[in-house]
């Protein structure tokens, strides 16, 4: 088991009513799954993705991660354990536009006190995989949206965590590069990576092994 | 992971110019000016600390009791006390007597050297820091006809091999006979208050003149030695008690000791004879004053960060993600403060050393940086910690706490604590420049009324000449060739200098005098028949002396001297000078005869041009070159062994408000720089606000908005946060400036026009700052603002 929601609840107060964003979500998934999570916008898709990954709290309920009861950490130990286990990939990249590919990637290394050789090693791997080492000097700029998502999963990627959140991560391509990008994380999933992925595309769905569907914050 | 903050910062850098340069430009202006100060300062507080005694040496100060207990500080003693003291206290090792400074004509050979120098014992060089390169110091006591003179008078009369020619050499003070050289000193740093070309032997100066050895006389300022472990307060009250009982009187003077260090800072005394300031209130001011641009550079940096920080919520969002923590991202946002900092750092660097030779003509010292001192490093250092920190740790510390979700959607918005912090610094900025600018206008008002007040007594086109022997010989002739001669209207004997009359004497006996009047001080001048002519002084009652060379029978004063002494028709009224009765025939009106920090004093005016000490020569109205050709012709002819040396009156008036002028010309710099810097500033802040307001701009325009209500719209809240700070300064700057006015004893009063006139300034400047972007913004296309949404 890699993490368990139970009885998740998420809400917010607006004019004195409670509006809420997830209801009673269960939900546990396992080491090697590759979730799809749909529905119409609204539904509170990102808003789950972002609770399993530690990035938003949530007002009830039990979430355990690893064994690590989440609700009971405080938020400093909430942030080393996504830090250390999940890997993120967003719709719009976020690749910060002053550094080359080369520094995008070794960035996260930076705050996990890698040595230098160490680090080089590790980034030289990444391009070589991605099939990207002639790019490695370039900045965000000058690569194409494909490209780009390339190197945000590549940088998800290279500090080896256990599993990749991907917000639509193909919501921004072309249907040409988004079949490349969900061909990668097949791939990825068959190499053992946990992924879940937020997608409006039931093609897109299909590449996973178990699809959520969400409708005002319930799953059906 | 230094390395890689430095390299974003830089690209940064690269990518956002403007925002870069104002926060750059602003700061290196602001560390330029606080640099310099900072200079200025410490040459100030480090005056006369050099002395390896310094913390043994204390200066005599007298104390006179006026009436209702006040009590007047003198910087003065008399040798009788100085002797007297040293013998009888066992914690004083040495008397040191500081005479004061004349310049003179020294005769070397036939040929004429200008000198400043007075009388000295050859313990002033064993009590100070102040080294013999060449012979026997000690032969000033032992000699009286022994002189000490500098290395550089001896340069500038003997040349570069003095040292084989200069002892033994004869040399004559024109007014106190033939020295020989007995030693050369080293020129005394410029850190030091004392100056002079030359000592002669105070054994001269006492045996020339009887009264130095009476108790109460005032012919000299003494410094005491202390032994080494002497308690100072206690040596203070003995010679208080020695003093008293050895000088005359009812109203008794007293005396008390201040360390010599700090008497250059400390001058000024309260009516209790406490320190109450001096030298130091313009340090403070300036330290302030630099520090307040400091400041307000300072919080450009953290107001444009801070809004620059939304633009870069992107970037924090990503990096919280994969693994920055808190910590390490204000470490980056302080490292990249650290590089702008050090950037403007150097440029200041340079700038001030460009401008160090200017500046240091301009305050009229030799300024330096001494590389080798710890204290500059230690400094240096400090400013520039406290200035990245300032600057940089509350952005740092808001950039940091942005939620990582919110931050990935660029929804970073700033708390409400934040945007009203953010104007308090604004109005903090704008008030400490209206201050400034208020300060600089009342202090050029007080300058220009100083300037400009009707003293009663002329001062322009008058020339003032050393009067020796040989002039007061010849006068007459000289005289009459001048009155002769073209561009010379009028020529008269006076002393000392009627703008400055610093001869009194507590001699004054009217009828009904009271015993707390005792030490009353009337100004003394002499004067010869045609002063009141050539000065412009007119006679409130009675005439002045008729034409003669002494009047031991009449007297005359001045108004002020007859309302102390509250005699009615004071025509033919006997009062008393010295012991003798002298009948009044005549009452000058009132003029200012001190600096207009002081009230105009009750004087007497004495008949004796023999002995007046100077020679006025009053110049035609621009005629003044061909008047000084005549004077120089006249002497020429009338006197030929005496050069010429002359002051212009109204040259030597303005040089009393020397520390005023300078004041105001750099509260006027400090006020237009730190406009400059809070206009940059709001200059970036007007630009960041409009983009953030784009969408709403764009709403407004879509929905019939004008381009006047939208300019006015993003004006509306800066001249709101502008309005509030002169509300908030002008009440303070009334109350600083009132108390720094209450120094003079004329002056101007403080209108509400010079608070409008800084207002309207402000707002003017601040609404052409903001307008520009405003505008723009109003112009934008609001399809292409909304689109970006």
């Amino acid at each position: 088991m890699l993490l368990q929601l139970n009885n998740i609840f998420k809400w917010v107060n607006s004019g004195g009513q409670r509006i809420f964003l997830l209801k009673d979500i269960n939900l546990n998934v396992e080491e090697g799954e590759f979730i799809s999570i749909m529905g119409p916008s609204g539904s509170g898709k990102s808003t789950l993705l972002n609770v399993i990954g530690m990035l938003d709290a949530f007002d009830e309920g039990e979430y355990n991660f690893l064994d690590e009861s989440v609700h009971t950490l405080k938020e400093k130990h909430r942030a080393n354990l996504y830090k250390e286990y999940i890997g993120f990939v967003f719709q719009s990249y976020h690749l910060l536009d002053e550094l080359t590919v080369k520094e995008n990637l070794e960035m996260p290394l930076l705050y996990k006190k890698f040595k230098g050789s160490e680090r080089k090693a590790m980034v030289a791997d990444m391009l070589d995989r991605f099939n990207i080492v002639g790019k490695k000097d370039l900045f965000p700029a000058q690569l194409s949206g494909g490209q780009q998502q390339l190197v945000g999963i590549a940088r998800a990627l290279i500090s080896s965590p256990k599993l990749i959140l991907a917000d639509e991560p193909t919501g921004n391509l072309n249907s040409k590069q988004g079949e490349e990008i969900m061909e990668l994380f097949k791939q990825l999933n068959n190499e053992g990576v946990t992924i879940i992925q937020v997608t409006h595309s039931e093609k897109n769905a299909e590449y996973g092994s178990r699809v959520i569907n969400l409708l005002d914050g319930r799953m059906i | 992971m230094i390395k890689n903050h430095i390299k974003i910062a830089w690209r940064n850098l690269i990518k956002n110019k403007s925002y870069f340069f104002i926060n750059i430009f602003g700061l290196s202006l602001a560390l330029t000016v606080s640099f310099l100060m900072l200079l200025w300062v410490h040459d100030e507080q480090s005056m006369d600390r050099f002395h390896e005694n310094d913390d043994r040496l204390y200066l005599v100060k007298r104390t006179v009791p006026l009436e209702h207990g006040v009590l007047d500080v003198y910087d003065n003693s008399s040798y009788p006390l100085l002797r007297t003291a040293t013998e009888q206290l066992p914690e004083i090792e040495k008397y040191l007597t500081i005479g004061h400074t004349f310049e003179d004509n020294l005769k070397v050979d036939n040929n004429d050297f200008r000198a400043a120098g007075t009388f000295a014992n050859a313990d002033l060089f064993y009590g100070f820091s102040f080294p013999v390169i060449q012979g026997d110091i000690t032969q000033l006591d032992k000699k009286p006809e022994a002189i000490a003179i500098s290395e550089s008078l001896a340069n500038r009369i003997w040349g570069q091999n003095w040292k084989s020619i200069a002892m033994g050499k004869s040399i004559e003070i024109m007014d106190n006979g033939d020295f020989t050289v007995e030693a050369v000193y080293k020129d005394f740093p410029s850190s030091s208050s004392i100056q002079n070309d030359f000592y002669y032997s105070f054994q001269k100066f006492l045996n020339d003149r009887e009264w130095v050895n009476e108790w109460g006389s005032n012919g000299m300022q003494g410094v005491f030695l202390l032994k080494e472990g002497a308690d100072s307060q206690l040596v203070s009250s003995k010679l208080n008690t020695l003093f008293q009982n050895n000088i005359k009187g009812e109203n008794k003077e007293g005396c008390f000791l201040q360390k010599f260090s700090d008497s250059y800072l400390y001058g000024k005394f309260n009516e209790q004879a406490q320190v109450s300031g001096g030298r130091i209130e313009y340090v403070r001011i300036f330290t302030i004053a630099a520090f307040f641009l400091l400041i307000v550079s300072c919080i450009n940096f953290v107001n444009l960060s801070t809004v620059y920080a939304t633009k870069r919520s992107g970037e924090i969002g990503v990096r919280k993600v994969v693994g920055a923590r808190k910590n390490a991202l204000i470490l980056q946002f302080l490292s990249e403060t650290s590089i702008i900092t050090s950037i403007a750092f150097v440029i200041a660097f340079v700038l001030a050393m460009l401008l160090l030779p200017s500046v240091s003509s301009f305050v009229d010292k030799t300024l330096q940086v001494d590389f080798t001192k710890p204290i500059f490093w230690v400094s240096i250092l400090s400013v520039f910690i406290c200035t990245t920190l300032f600057s940089g740790a509350y952005p740092a510390m808001v950039i940091s706490s942005f939620k990582p979700v919110e931050a990935l959607k660029g929804k970073s918005r700033e708390k409400k604590s934040a945007t009203s912090f953010r104007k308090g610094l604004v109005v903090l900025q704008f008030g400490l420049t209206i201050l400034l600018i208020v300060a600089a206008i009342i202090v050029k008002l007080q300058v220009n009324y100083i300037n400009g007040k009707d003293l009663g007594i002329a001062k322009d086109h008058i020339v003032s000449i050393h009067q020796d022997e040989n002039l007061t010989e010849k006068y007459n002739a000289l005289r009459n060739e001048l009155i002769a001669s073209n561009g010379i209207e009028d020529v008269t004997l006076v002393g000392p200098s009627p703008l400055d009359v610093r001869s009194s004497t507590s001699g004054v006996v009217w009828p009904g005098k009271a015993v707390e009047q005792e030490n009353i001080e009337f100004s003394l001048l002499w004067t010869a028949h045609n002063f009141p002519e050539v000065f412009d002084v007119s006679m409130a009652e009675g005439s002045y002396y008729r034409e003669g060379s002494k009047d031991t029978m009449n007297i005359v004063v001045n108004q002020k001297a007859i309302d102390l002494m509250g005699i009615q028709n004071p025509i033919g009224k006997t009062i008393q000078l010295w012991g003798k009765q002298r009948n009044i025939i005549g009452v000058l009106k009132d003029f200012h005869n001190r600096s207009l920090y002081e009230a105009i004093q009750p004087s007497v005016f004495l008949l004796d041009p023999n002995d007046a000490g100077m020679m006025f020569v009053k110049l035609e109205a621009k005629k003044t070159k061909e008047a000084l050709a005549s004077l120089q012709k006249a002497f020429n002819t009338v006197l030929p062994d005496v050069p010429l040396h002359y002051d212009f009156l109204d040259q030597s008036y303005a040089a009393k408000y020397k520390s005023e002028v300078l004041t105001g010309d750099l509260t006027y710099y400090f006020a237009f720089i730190s406009i400059l810097i809070s206009c940059l500033g709001l200059f970036g802040l007007a630009t960041f606000m409009a983009k953030q307001r784009t969408k709403e701009i764009g709403i407004r325009k879509v929905l019939g908005a004008s381009v006047k209500s939208i300019t006015a719209l993003i004006s509306k809240d800066f001249l709101k946060l502008v309005s509030l700070a002169i509300l908030i300064a002008s009440p303070l700057a009334y109350y600083f400036m009132d108390s720094w006015l209450e120094d003079f004893a004329y002056k101007i009063t403080i209108t509400w026009w010079v608070f409008a006139f800084a207002g309207i300034l402000t707002v003017a400047i601040a609404l052409s700052t903001i307008g520009f972007q405003a505008i723009k913004a109003a112009l934008a296309d609001p399809a292409k603002s909304l689109r970006t949404e």
